[in-house]
């Protein structure tokens, strides 16, 4: 544990070192999230929107949105895809005496953290200066059971992306892929609108596919949006997909490592 | 000016050979071209299904809008957007001697030198979106609104490339931030939605997005026949202004260039 420490640690030096870099990524994933509420100030004209929906509890959601994306959302398959399989670095990570899963998480960490705390003072800042604009009611059951669920997102997506960095393993070129990745991540974790808001075909497919669990609903259960029976099977399928990934993450490292070349592929 | 058309020429021509050589390459930014496309359609279809109008654009509008933004950065990605993507490594690695050296004007190689002809794949999805979305309107534009369309889209198309340069610009004092241009590639998205979205907050931070959102809203207006003599002159106004901006502002900073690894 005490290991594992010093590595966050020392990954934090670096990600301080890299804070200006850090606090643009963070102000990137914020851009959609303000320009939708302007958009829906405009379209909702500041008042109710159906389907239990008002135009300050959409700002809160986009708000939390843009918190839990800074906070739950790993973008590791690059790394792991370009500079670790592609360039070879992997072997670094090879002779050292942790699983390359663990330290990637690590090296995750720091950063989810830095911009996390950026999130938490936009949220902060918001809350003084919009405050008729942010509906938070929190219970201490509700924040325990929201922060269960986050940290089963972030898992969920972090091994996501670890499995599709592994692909690399096989595919030469797979931005087309991660294109596609992040599209269907846009559409179906909520990032457009919330997911009662979709067409129900399409509103039935998001509830099947893992996307909504890495994201969408650890912000709704945070808003108070669901009762507990509900929670509790969301937090059930949360666990169902991180099984699955976990298996097919394992799998695709114990095949894939067989096809490294060691000078990159 | 002959020169550079000829430059230009080769330059079209040494792109579509590397499109031939690497084929898959081009395969892979297809299907990504193709993926984003759709996807602001089906952005703007989920931001438009429970409502019926925003910033008095109503909902085809809307649509049109975005085809238009799909078209709009078709274009632009085509010619532009990756040139400005290598800026941030060319600047960092110390590449930038060898292009500063060359008998050309630096502005316009590091701008212009590649090509992405898989981004015309978003002309086609745009044009099509815009053509049908008329069609369910009922509304036929006239040959003066397609050509004030088309028109005003050069000058759109003039303005986000001066924003853009002006942005990659700030690289030269801080190549580690090559995530500016990643940013550049966020916010370019407020060109899909109505100016009045930010105009009517009348907030300083967001009056840096009034010339952006002027790139796509003002041609469609042109096409929709609501464009008023104000939009045009803005539009132009900030196009021309910004694209001398941008010029002045690169020969300022060439000043400050420290050379390789700088």
């Amino acid at each position: 544990m005490k290991r594992f420490l010093k590595i966050v640690i020392l990954h934090f030096e670096h990600v301080f070192e890299n804070r200006a870099r850090s606090l643009i990524w963070f102000i990137i994933s914020l851009t959609n999230p303000l320009s939708l509420i302007l958009f829906w100030k405009g379209a909702s004209n500041g008042g109710n929107l159906g389907l239990g929906w008002t135009f300050s509890s959409l700002t809160t959601y986009y708000l939390l949105l843009a918190l839990a994306n800074a906070f739950l959302t790993s973008h590791i398959e690059e790394e792991v895809s370009f500079y670790d399989i592609k360039q070879g670095d992997l072997v670094r990570y090879l002779i050292r005496p942790f699983s390359y899963y663990w330290i990637k998480f690590i090296e995750e960490i720091p950063y989810r953290l830095l911009q996390g705390t950026y999130g938490l003072i936009l949220l902060l800042i918001f809350i003084i200066l919009f405050s008729h604009l942010v509906r938070i009611n929190l219970t201490v059951l509700i924040i325990a059971l929201g922060l269960m669920s986050a940290i089963l997102a972030f898992f969920i997506s972090f091994t996501f992306k670890m499995i599709i960095g592994l692909l690399a393993f096989w595919f030469k070129d797979i931005r087309g892929l991660y294109n596609l990745v992040d599209i269907v991540t846009i559409v179906f974790a909520g990032y457009v609108v919330p997911l009662e808001f979709f067409p129900s075909t399409l509103k039935n497919v998001s509830y099947l596919l893992p996307f909504a669990y890495m994201i969408y609903y650890p912000v709704i259960i945070i808003q108070g949006k669901l009762l507990l029976w509900e929670i509790l099977r969301i937090v059930g399928i949360q666990f169902l997909y991180l099984s699955l990934f976990l298996v097919i993450q394992r799998l695709l490292w114990k095949k894939g490592i067989k096809e490294f070349t060691a000078i990159g592929q | 000016m002959k020169y550079y058309f000829n430059v230009y020429k080769r330059l079209l021509k040494i792109n579509f050979s590397e499109l031939i050589a690497y084929r898959a390459g081009f395969i892979n930014s297809i299907i990504s071209s193709l993926g984003w496309g759709f996807f602001q359609m089906v952005w703007v279809y989920l931001l438009t299904a429970k409502i019926k109008s925003a910033y008095g654009w109503n909902r085809d509008e809307l649509v049109i809008l975005a085809a238009s933004y799909i078209l709009f950065m078709g274009i632009f990605h085509m010619f532009f957007s990756r040139n400005l993507d290598n800026l941030s490594r060319i600047i960092n690695y110390g590449q930038l001697d060898g292009y500063l050296l060359k008998p050309i004007d630096s502005q316009l190689l590091l701008t212009c030198w590649q090509i992405n002809y898989s981004q015309i794949i978003r002309l086609f999805i745009g044009s099509y979106f815009i053509t049908s979305t008329l069609i369910q309107m009922r509304y036929y534009p006239s040959v003066t609104n397609v050509i004030g369309f088309a028109t005003l889209l050069i000058f759109g198309i003039i303005l986000m490339y001066a924003i853009w340069f002006v942005v990659a610009t700030l690289l030269i004092w801080n190549p580690q931030l090559s995530n500016l241009i990643d940013f550049l590639y966020n916010i370019t998205g407020m060109s899909r939605y109505p100016p009045s979205m930010v105009k009517e907050f009348k907030s300083i931070v967001l009056l840096f997005f009034i010339p952006l959102m002027l790139t796509v809203a003002v041609p469609v207006k042109a096409m929709i026949n609501k464009v008023l003599l104000g939009d045009i002159v803005q539009l132009l106004i900030f196009s021309i202004f910004l694209l001398y901006i941008s010029r002045q502002f690169w020969h300022f900073a060439l000043r400050y260039y420290a050379s390789a690894s700088s």
